[in-house]
């Protein structure tokens, strides 16, 4: 363990001291803060049209702006899902695919560190640089309860909020485990990005296909995918099943992983 | 080109084929028949192309990397086995944690007793197309209640398309969200429909299936009144009988029966509600003490009136401020070509007739008696009230045979032609209910078989029949809402906002990567 603990910490500092990874967590402060804006703007104009014509009389679909926690941050975590589908594939590209490109890989092959120990090391040093980059939108919460307020003086119902972020944050490990899968497979990093994009958008999305299907394919659909399996944890619902069906991607992912970079050596 | 090429553009199509023929019975074609020939047509190619690399998959068998190959794909499957065992476990018995200040995603305590005080097992069958947006709302209530007791509580989804039968079991309507609570098997099964699903509309359905299934409705008889089942009318001619009514107080989860007051000092103690359909000939005294006993100590009663005949009833039904005019009910203008059968959309403020109200149902009789709403003589604690009544423009004709015009004495104006009376008996001796209940209404005729297909009259009927036996008050679930917060900031409080979001911060990131790029590019 002490082995992979080392190698997470080489491949953080290699990200933190590239370029590449400080463009990615502008553009993912950038493209969440002006959704943050959008939402509060929303927010703002809701409550306005509340306070003068009453709650009672605003349409149904408004009934999430009631609070801060529902009208702007359980939206943002949603929107960040989406924002990180984009930039995860950009982070895990290089975990593998570098090494390979750079012909580094053979050389570490020689190296007495074990196949699963290298996995470990690379997915702990993907997981700290996603955390990172997720852990930047943590801002928008902390300035809603800086600026909002509320009859018993608490802005935003943590325990909510926090659930939401912790979703976010197993979407972020699931991304970089599947994308490290792909980045094992290639040399080439722009391919490991586009593969691992173009394999966990449909997962994403699959809910839609749910629409249309009788159970139990219905369910079984919705089990499936990703979206279906957030939307709980992501309202203030802790699911059980959710985080075996997340631990399990990612298990899998790497599993696979261990078995792509285990065959360098017999083939 | 070489066979081995040929092979392996024939495998891959083959392997197209087979990994694309779940999506053809799920989402595209959904036949079995195509999805059965594209994957033996997949198999079929994909032989091909085993065939012709035959000997390469020989040399390969004896490779050291086939070895950790096989192990691998091995691996990998147990592995996967494994995973789906336990997600499936997860998903069968998935524990959930509501994690929100005010649980707005637990059941209400209220829900969670009914579902507790469930005598027998209540499917739940949602009938929703699945691209109904509703669907998943509902599917997410009814995994609660069925999380909350798994033994008690199913549910299923029936597309009303696919299963016109089913939906006409349950005379729903086309396009109408519906969910069908049913209770019990096979000939004793009964059921509730409700139409906006909530929570609070669902656990009040509960509690209705679980209290009607015990109740006795006794149809008294011998005095001429409507029969249940009658022998078999003749060819062409319809039955006069309340049939119809019967099997649907069964699905309503009623019991029906019969009963004889002659020689009773009583009305059985399980009767729940007892129905006089059209008597012909006098009660005697001694039945009518019988009823008198019954409603004094908080029995229900409904009384259909039947044209031109006096039960000997008046004096009893007047104790509950209701009396049934001599005559017969005409109206000039809201009728249906006859001033006898008439039509009316008349309601009066009365929970019984406020969902007829709101679907602006037209009701028909075909010869009503109007009555009188009482306000004296009344036994102690009673209150009547008048619920549908004629147009302004009808009179009582007492001489129908005769001519059908008004005539001088003959009542006119807005005539009642149904009344519900209510009256506290709290404190009666052996009493049955906190209170006792009479609907008196018109006609009986609506009753029939003939006539039980006409929803407005049939909705009247049930409505009064609920209002009747209701002993249990309905629940009121407050949906539960998170707290309100506001945003107090000001049009320039929102720009410092904008500006650090939305500038500094990503720009402060973007200049820290612009150093480390340029102290690199120096170095």
């Amino acid at each position: 363990m002490r082995t992979a603990l080392a190698i997470a910490r080489k491949e953080l500092s290699i990200y933190f001291t590239t370029p590449w990874a400080y463009a990615v967590f502008t553009a993912m402060v950038g493209i969440s803060s002006f959704f943050f804006m959008g939402l509060l703007q929303t927010f703002k104009d809701v409550q306005e049209m509340a306070q003068a014509f009453g709650w009672g009389q605003m349409p149904p679909d408004t009934v999430a702006y009631r609070n801060l926690t529902d009208g702007v941050v359980v939206q943002l975590w949603g929107v960040i899902l989406i924002v990180t589908l984009f930039v995860a594939p950009f982070l895990s590209m290089r975990l593998f695919a570098e090494e390979k490109r750079n012909k580094t890989f053979e050389l570490l092959m020689t190296t007495p560190v074990s196949p699963l120990e290298l996995v470990l090391g690379k997915y702990l040093g993907g997981l700290g640089i996603i955390g990172a980059t997720l852990g930047l939108t943590i801002v928008f919460p902390l300035m809603l309860s800086a600026f909002g307020s509320s009859a018993s003086g608490t802005v935003l119902e943590w325990p909510t909020v926090l659930l939401g972020y912790g979703a976010v944050l197993l979407w972020g490990a699931t991304c970089m485990a599947v994308g490290m899968f792909i980045s094992s497979l290639t040399e080439s990093q722009m391919v490991a990005a586009l593969l691992t994009f173009a394999v966990m958008l449909p997962w994403m999305l699959l809910r839609g296909l749910a629409q249309s299907a009788e159970e139990p394919v219905r369910s079984f659909i919705n089990y499936l995918a990703f979206d279906a399996q957030l939307s709980n944890l992501l309202k203030g619902v802790l699911d059980l099943k959710a985080l075996v069906f997340f631990f399990s991607v990612i298990l899998f992912s790497l599993l696979l992983t261990h078995r792509t970079v285990e065959a360098q050596r017999w083939a | 080109m070489r066979t081995s090429s040929v092979g392996k553009i024939l495998g891959a199509l083959g392997l197209m084929f087979l990994l694309s023929s779940p999506f053809t019975l799920f989402f595209t074609s959904g036949s079995v028949a195509l999805t059965a020939a594209k994957a033996v047509a997949g198999l079929v190619l994909l032989g091909v192309y085993f065939a012709t690399h035959f000997q390469q998959f020989g040399q390969v068998a004896t490779r050291r990397s086939s070895f950790f190959f096989g192990t691998s794909v091995l691996l990998g499957v147990v592995t996967l086995g494994g995973l789906v065992a336990v997600n499936y476990i997860a998903f069968k018995k998935n524990k959930s944690w509501d994690l929100t200040r005010a649980k707005l995603f637990t059941l209400a305590p209220q829900t969670s007793t009914t579902l507790g005080g469930l005598k027998e097992k209540v499917h739940a069958l949602a009938f929703l197309p699945p691209s109904h947006p509703y669907y998943d709302t509902v599917e997410q209530l009814f995994r609660l209640y069925q999380a909350e007791a798994p033994e008690k509580f199913g549910y299923a989804f029936k597309d009303p398309q696919r299963n016109p039968d089913l939906a006409a079991k349950y005379q729903l309507k086309e396009g109408q969200a519906t969910v069908v609570l049913v209770r019990g098997e096979g000939a004793s099964a009964s059921h509730t429909t409700l139409n906006t699903i909530s929570e609070q509309e669902l656990t009040n359905a509960l509690i209705k299936l679980n209290a009607v299934g015990t109740q006795k409705v006794y149809f008294l008889t011998g005095h001429g009144e409507w029969p249940l089942e009658s022998e078999p009318p003749a060819p062409g001619q319809p039955s006069d009988s309340l049939s119809e009514l019967r099997k649907q107080l069964l699905q309503e989860g009623y019991t029906a029966d019969e009963l004889n007051l002659a020689g009773q000092k009583e009305v059985p103690r399980d009767a729940a509600l007892v129905i006089i359909a059209g008597a012909k000939t006098p009660y005697t005294p001694p039945e009518v003490e019988a009823l008198r006993q019954y409603l004094a100590a908080g029995g229900r009663m409904l009384y259909f009136a039947e044209a031109s005949v006096e039960p000997k009833l008046d004096t009893l039904l007047a104790e509950y401020g209701v009396e049934v005019d001599k005559g017969i009910a005409a109206d000039p203008q809201f009728n249906s070509g006859n001033p006898y059968v008439l039509v009316s959309m008349f309601y009066g403020e009365h929970e019984l007739t406020r969902p007829l109200r709101q679907r602006k149902l037209n009701l028909e009789f075909p010869t009503a008696r109007s009555l009188t709403v009482l306000r004296q003589g009344m036994a102690p604690g009673v209150t009547a009230q008048a619920v549908v009544l004629t147009s302004p423009f009808a009179w009582v004709e007492t001489t129908p045979d005769a001519d059908a015009t008004p005539s001088d004495g003959e009542k006119s104006g807005q005539l009642t032609l149904v009344a519900a009376a209510m009256r506290d008996t709290k404190s009666a001796q052996d009493k049955r209910f906190d209170e006792a209940r009479v609907v008196v209404v018109g006609d009986s005729e609506i009753l029939l078989d003939p006539n039980w297909g006409h929803e407005a009259n049939r909705n009247l009927v049930l409505n009064a029949l609920g209002w009747a036996t209701n002993q249990v008050e309905k629940i009121t679930i407050r949906p539960p809402d998170r707290e309100v917060s506001t945003l107090e900031i000001d049009r320039d409080m929102l720009d410092n906002i904008r500006f650090v979001s939305t500038d500094l911060l990503p720009l402060s990131l973007l200049g820290v990567g612009l150093a480390i790029w340029l102290s690199r590019r120096n170095k």
